[in-house]
C-alpha cells in the first residue's frame, strides 16, 4: 500500500517535468526572431556546343562532305574543307576524330584512295605552312611509309591538341568557325580493273572537348 | 572502430564524387555521315558483245591478188567514264606456203576507219596498237576495216596463211 503511494508520486512528478518541459519549448518558439533571404543564388553551367559546316547540313551534322561523282576514274580527286565551330561558352581544348559508318566492297576499294592532301585550317590560315600534313599523318599510321590510304587512315582516331597557337585550345568558345580539315582523296591513278564499280563509305566523328585526356588517339601534329 | 569505418567509407564517397566530376567534362560530338566514294567502270562491247562473245570478222581463203572486202564494227562504251579507243593487230600464227616464208601479213593492205576518219592505213603487220580515238560513257562509234591482197603480190604469198585478233582496247 505504501509502496503504492510512492508510484503515485514518482508519477505525478514525472507527469509535472513533462508539462514544465512543454512549456519551456513553447516559450522558445515564441522567442523574437527576425528571418532574412537571399535569394536567386544559382549556378549556371556552360557548355561546349560544337556545329559543323561543310557539304549538306542536317541539323548539327552534315552529310555528303566527301563524295565523288558516279563515274569516278583513277586520277581523279575529291576536295573538300570541314569546318567547326564551337557555339558554347567553354572553350574546347581538343577535338577528337573517330570513325563511324565504314562500308566497302570487296576488294576495298579505300586501300586504293590516297589522302593526297591533308591541312588543318585554323582561324583562317592553313597549317602547316607547307599546307600538307599528309605525309606526317601517313608516317604515324598505317604501314608507316610516305603514302596515306583511306583504309590507313580510318583505322585509328586522332586528336587535334591545339589549333597551331601553342595555347592548348583547339576550339574557342563563341561561334568562331575557326578549326576544319581540307582534306583531298585521289582514286589511284594505277588502280586496277578490280576496282571498277566498287564502292566506300565512311562517318567522321568529331566530338570537341574540355578534357585533355587523349584516351589512345593519335595527335594530328 | 565504427568512426575509422564511417571516415573510411567517407573517404571512398569523396573520391567515387572527384571520379564522377572527371569523367563528366563537357564535351559535344557531330558527325560528317555519308561520305562515300564509288569508282566507275569503263567497259566496251564489240556490236554488243565482250569477251568470248565477240565474233570473228574476217574469215578468208582462197585469197589471190586483187581480192579485197571490208567489215565494219560498232564500238561502245557501256560503262561511266569516258575513254579512249584504240586498235591492234595480233598476229598468233603465220604459216609460209610454197615458198616457206610467212609473207601474207607483210603484202595484206588494211585501213581502218574510226567514227567516219580515216585513221591508220599501211599493212596488217603493221598495225600495232593504234588509238582510234575518244569513245565516251554511254557512247558508240562506227569502226570500218577495208582489207586488200594487192595485185601486185606475187607467188611469194601463194599458200600463206595468217591468223590474227583484232583487239579493240577502251584505256580510261
Amino acid at each position: 500500500m505504501q509502496k503504492g503511494t510512492e508510484m503515485k508520486k514518482i508519477l505525478i512528478l514525472m507527469l509535472a517535468i513533462g508539462v514544465v518541459a512543454c512549456l519551456v519549448g513553447v516559450g522558445s518558439f515564441a522567442a523574437f526572431n527576425d528571418v532574412e533571404t537571399s535569394i536567386g543564388n544559382t549556378f549556371t553551367s556552360g557548355d561546349i556546343n560544337l556545329k559543323l559546316t561543310g557539304g549538306v547540313q542536317n541539323g548539327d551534322s552534315v552529310t555528303a562532305t566527301w563524295k565523288s561523282p558516279d563515274n569516278w576514274a583513277p586520277g581523279e580527286e575529291v576536295s573538300a574543307t570541314l569546318m567547326m565551330t564551337n557555339i558554347g561558352t567553354v572553350d574546347a581544348k581538343h577535338v577528337r576524330m573517330d570513325w563511324a559508318g565504314l562500308t566497302h566492297g570487296s576488294p576495298n576499294l579505300m586501300d586504293e584512295i590516297i589522302i593526297t592532301t591533308f591541312a588543318e585550317v585554323c582561324n583562317g590560315t592553313i597549317y602547316p605552312s607547307s599546307g600538307n600534313e599528309a605525309t606526317d599523318v601517313a608516317h604515324a599510321c598505317g604501314n608507316h611509309d610516305d603514302i596515306l590510304t583511306l583504309a590507313e587512315f580510318v583505322s585509328t582516331s586522332w586528336i587535334t591538341v591545339d589549333d597551331w597557337t601553342g595555347d592548348g585550345i583547339t576550339l574557342e568558345a563563341g561561334d568562331h568557325n575557326d578549326y576544319g580539315y581540307e582534306i583531298t582523296f585521289t582514286f589511284d591513278a594505277n588502280a586496277s580493273n578490280s576496282y571498277q564499280g566498287t564502292s566506300c563509305s565512311f562517318g567522321m566523328v568529331l566530338t570537341a572537348t574540355q578534357s585533355t585526356d587523349m584516351g589512345g588517339a593519335i595527335p594530328l601534329h | 572502430m565504427k568512426k575509422i569505418l564511417m571516415a573510411m567509407m567517407l573517404v571512398a564517397l569523396v573520391a567515387a564524387l572527384v571520379g564522377v566530376g572527371v569523367y563528366a567534362e563537357f564535351s559535344d560530338t557531330e558527325t560528317s555521315t555519308q561520305n562515300s566514294f564509288t569508282a566507275g567502270t569503263l567497259n566496251l562491247t564489240v556490236d554488243n558483245y565482250e569477251g568470248v562473245s565477240v565474233p570473228v570478222y574476217i574469215n578468208e581463203t582462197n585469197l589471190k591478188p586483187g581480192d579485197g572486202g571490208t567489215v565494219s564494227m560498232t564500238l561502245a562504251n557501256v560503262g561511266s567514264i569516258d575513254g579512249e579507243a584504240s586498235i591492234e593487230a595480233d598476229i598468233t600464227a603465220e604459216g609460209g606456203g610454197k615458198n616457206n616464208y610467212a609473207d601474207l601479213a607483210a603484202s595484206i593492205d588494211v585501213s581502218v576507219t574510226y567514227a567516219g576518219t580515216l585513221k591508220w592505213s599501211g599493212k596488217l603487220v603493221n598495225l600495232t596498237v593504234t588509238v582510234l580515238g575518244s569513245l565516251n560513257a554511254s557512247a558508240s562509234e562506227a569502226v570500218k576495216i577495208d582489207w586488200s591482197l594487192p595485185s601486185s603480190a606475187g607467188n611469194e604469198v601463194a599458200g600463206d596463211s595468217v591468223v590474227f585478233n583484232l583487239v579493240f582496247t577502251l584505256n580510261q
